[in-house]
């Protein structure tokens, strides 16, 4: 590879016009981020008319940017709103929101920030660097390997269940079985369609999300009466939001771990970043020293997820680019808009086109910076959301929270959806069910099964009898011991002890 | 826990009705025009196929004729109309849209805005522009293959349109399926292949749960009975993937995703699965150039040649005034000279196509609907044996 195009990329920074598209791009991602429903997927739709007449350096910077920086603009809104401004966001309101109601909301956002923001640099150099490897590394993972991939993300629904394991995974065993609701991918028989049109593609991650999460939480406002935060007092200002900047670095380990997370999860094909987030707060609970916090405004927990969905977005680029298979959807329009124009996604993009492959990449990072520190700055001020009275939050969140599911696929079933995962996500929070572990179960359900599909056609009932997924059985099996053998370790030391 | 029960119920309640009377309303209808001279003869109508299993047609309304003095050419000038594409935004045919639709303003002088209506593969887009009022502001670019002949042909769930009654502008972007195996494998020619034992194809899943039948085509005719099609990939590029981990051996897709995967070394192309070569692939001949064809793979060969066409064809709903029609098909062959589309084209596609315009459409269209249902049959079979 040509390691020289990683400096040379640079100089197309001394352009104004990219510089204005970048500026641009941020104020879009963020805005489109922020608001429900509409994520940067949204606006790169609009766009993609003016693609025809746009320069490829041009027109590719801009929906990167939009792409970098949507994240940044839906963890706000999670974080203060408990509705996520796009599906990467969903893990952030586990912790972020409870932040908010303690009066943290300010040092949330300082820390989700300065953790998506951190996740791009660092994600981005990373990808630059392993360029050479990426396509070896795809192409020695095969579908079977794949299978214990997403197990090992689904086995942590276990570590989401917090005080009753049984309800956990009662919680994910159901999010499996409606992410089944839909024509089956290998064969295409419709399956508990019951003849409905909309329920053939299945049911849509958007309206799930929304009404899973914000409907429950603002009929506990709106019965409770104040404010999101229970906790009255002084905002603390920018001196709160830095608190939580720091603290990234203070579990700079974490954020490591996370990115990691992230950045392998993104580079597989057709997972995106709502799985990475989970597997990321799952697993960060899971080696926390204070695991019965999460859930409750563990600082940690927003680390965890805001480290893993921005650093998704470097992993999925980089498999996008180098085989032309998008990890996501909005990764779908990027490569919509390279065919646009005129270029081919695959070995060129990484060769005779090295230098906007690069280009891109610094993009990423550099945008998510900027936009990062637009978004600390702004934080005190945003944080006062969380002293809105209920009365007049409530309506607005939940018309937000609707309209949003309908903006989707301006379907009026959707917002249907909302409702009923409303009144589910009501009654789980209720009677003590995990919606995180429903939504991994959701997310993942369907991924394992097309690989577990496929596998045992191409390999029969002995797929797993290769090396690399032995090598994960074995690490899924130390992922379900780990637990029990700290706790036996624990308890053996507080005997000693006494 | 009661209180907070009926606050929920009654917010959702109000929220619900709300956002009801706002969703997207049927448009309401136009005052009567005033008496207008009797329209051009239309079209020769389309021989009705026998109407697929799950279908529940609505009645095609009598043609709508141009409020007085407004042609054709002043109506699309002065209006926006909306062309609707059953895919999402991004995909080949959302792509194929946007370029065709790149050279509109030029030629018709006012504008087209593409909606994205995915869902129920391809079915949701093609009930809505079924039902639509046929004033010209509501057209459909969709997919020949997927989106009309295999719900005429095999059914596909929540059908409420019959494919005879559209009207019909053109079609264009066909691009010959290719079959192309793995290259690393030392087989170059079909005769070599037919010896070969448990030969895996991958193939991406359709609407109606039916791969792409290009496998289920090539296998038949090469006579693999112990092969197999290995579905449930979500594009090209991911079976292309698969191949070169060694996981499959072939597939069979459009000639120019077919050319990208040999351009990264994954594999070569052996055959044309069509009657006329690809374009950009001219070394891979046409199949029945290649190898004899018995009566029976000769069927079902046609049957796959003209119902599994992946052009993209440029349409309206039932009951459009011939004029307009007219007006819009010849409005169709200005766009593919304009040297907008042109420059598009050949980034989107690597080339310009010929389209088949009007009655020649028609004309291909009523060829795939008299289709005789044993041949659909013997596709069904072939597919419950081999696509495991």
């Amino acid at each position: 590879m040509d390691y020289g195009a990683l400096i040379r990329s640079l100089a197309n920074f001394s352009s104004p016009e990219l510089w204005l598209y970048i500026v641009f791009g941020i104020a879009i991602g963020l805005f489109f981020g922020i608001v429900p429903g509409i994520s940067g997927m949204t606006a790169i739709t609009l766009l993609l008319p003016f693609i025809f007449n746009m320069q490829p350096m041009t027109a590719l910077t801009l929906i990167m940017v939009i792409l970098a920086t949507q994240y940044l603009g839906g963890g706000i809104t999670a974080i203060l709103l408990n509705v996520p401004g796009t599906s990467g966001n969903a893990a952030t309101l586990l912790d972020g929101y409870p932040m908010s109601q303690r009066g943290e909301a300010g040092r949330a956002v300082g820390a989700a920030e300065a953790a998506g923001g951190l996740a791009h640099i660092v994600t981005a150099v990373v990808a630059l660097l392993i360029i050479p490897l990426i396509v070896p590394m795809l192409r020695a993972i095969v579908s079977a390997d794949m299978v214990f991939i997403v197990l090992t993300g689904i086995i942590l629904i276990g570590s989401l269940s917090g005080g009753s394991l049984i309800k956990g995974l009662i919680s994910g065993g159901l999010g499996l079985m409606i992410a089944f609701i839909g024509f089956q991918p290998t064969t295409g028989y419709a399956r508990y369609t019951f003849g409905s049109l909309y329920l053939y593609d299945g049911l849509a991650l958007i309206p799930v999300l929304l009404g899973l999460f914000s409907i429950p939480e603002m009929v506990a406002l709106a019965t409770r009466g104040g404010t999101i935060s229970q906790k009255a007092g002084t905002i603390k200002g920018l001196a709160d939001v830095w608190r939580g900047v720091m603290d990234v670095f203070r579990h700079w380990w974490l954020v490591v771990r996370s990115e990691l997370i992230g950045f392998i999860v993104g580079i597989v094909p057709a997972a995106g970043p709502t799985p990475a987030t989970f597997i990321a707060y799952a697993h960060a609970k899971q080696t926390s020293k204070q695991p019965l916090n999460f859930g409750k405004g563990n600082i940690e927990g927003v680390i965890a997820a805001e480290s893993a969905n921005n650093s998704s977005e470097a992993g999925d680029l980089l498999t996008t680019l180098a085989l032309g298979i998008p990890g996501s959807p909005a990764m779908a329009l990027v490569l919509a808009a390279i065919t646009m124009l005129g270029l081919a996604p695959g070995p060129e993009m990484l060769t005779r086109h090295l230098d906007l492959s690069v280009t891109l990449m610094w993009t990423i990072g550099i945008s998510a910076v900027i936009g990062a520190i637009f978004c600390i700055l702004m934080a005190p001020t945003l944080a006062k959301v969380a002293f809105i009275p209920g009365r007049i939050l409530v309506p607005i969140v939940l018309v937000l929270a609707l309209s949003g599911a309908y903006a989707y696929h301006h379907d009026f079933n959707d917002t249907i959806v909302v409702v009923v995962f409303g009144a589910v996500g009501f009654f789980m929070r209720r009677f003590g069910f995990n919606r995180p572990a429903f939504l991994l179960g959701f997310v993942l359900g369907p991924i394992f099964e097309k690989f577990l599909f496929i596998a045992h056609k191409v390999s029969g009932p002995f797929f797993f009898n290769r090396p690399i997924s032995w090598g994960l059985i074995v690490l899924i099996a130390f992922t379900l011991a780990y637990g029990p053998i700290k706790n036996a370790i624990k308890r053996r030391r507080q005997a000693v002890q006494a | 826990m009661r209180r907070a029960g009926i606050v929920f119920l009654v917010i959702a309640l109000a929220l619900v009705l709300v956002l009801g009377a706002c969703a997207k309303a049927t448009p309401s209808p136009t005052p009567s025009p005033a008496p207008a001279p009797a329209p051009a003869p239309a079209p020769a109508p389309v021989p009705a196929p026998a109407p697929s299993p799950t279908a529940k047609p609505t009645p095609s309304p009598t043609p709508t004729a141009a409020p007085k003095g407004e042609t054709p050419a002043d109506f699309f000038k002065n209006n926006v109309v909306e062309v609707v594409v059953p895919y999402t935004a991004g995909g080949g045919t959302d792509q194929a849209a946007r370029t065709f639709l790149a050279a509109w303003t030029e030629v018709f002088g006012g504008t087209a805005r593409v909606n994205n209506m995915p869902g129920g593969g391809t079915v949701v887009g093609t009930n809505y522009v079924y039902k639509a009022k046929p004033d010209g502001k509501t057209l459909y670019i969709t997919t020949f293959g997927s989106a009309l002949a295999t719900p005429m042909l095999f059914g596909a769930q929540g059908v409420q349109f019959e494919v005879s009654k559209f009207s019909y502008f053109g079609s264009y972007a066909d691009s010959s399926p290719v079959f192309g195996i793995d290259k690393r494998l030392p087989y170059n020619t079909l005769e070599e292949l037919k010896k070969v034992k448990s030969l895996k194809l991958g193939t991406v899943t359709s609407v109606a749960g039916m791969p792409t039948s290009g496998d289920v085509t090539v296998i038949y005719i090469l006579g693999l009975e112990d092969a197999q099609v290995i579905s449930g990939f979500d594009a090209t590029p991911e079976v292309g993937l698969a191949i070169s981990r060694g996981e499959i051996h072939g597939m069979v897709f459009t000639g120019d995703s077919m050319l990208k995967e040999a351009q990264k070394g994954i594999v070569k192309n052996l055959a044309a699965v069509a009657t006329v070569a690809h374009p950009l692939v001219p070394e891979a001949k046409p199949i029945g150039q290649i190898l004899k064809l018995t009566p029976d793979q000769q069927k079902i060969f046609n049957l796959y040649d003209a119902a599994f066409k992946s052009a993209r064809v440029f349409m309206g709903p039932p009951g459009m005034d011939p004029a307009m029609v007219d007006y819009l098909q010849q409005g169709m062959k200005k766009i593919i000279a304009t040297e907008t589309y042109k420059t598009a084209a050949t980034k989107v596609f690597g080339y310009v196509d010929v389209p088949i315009i009007g009655q020649d459409l028609v004309k291909l269209i009523q060829e795939v609907a008299a289709t005789p249902k044993t041949d659909v049959d013997l596709m069904n079979s072939l597919h419950k044996k081999w696509v495991k």
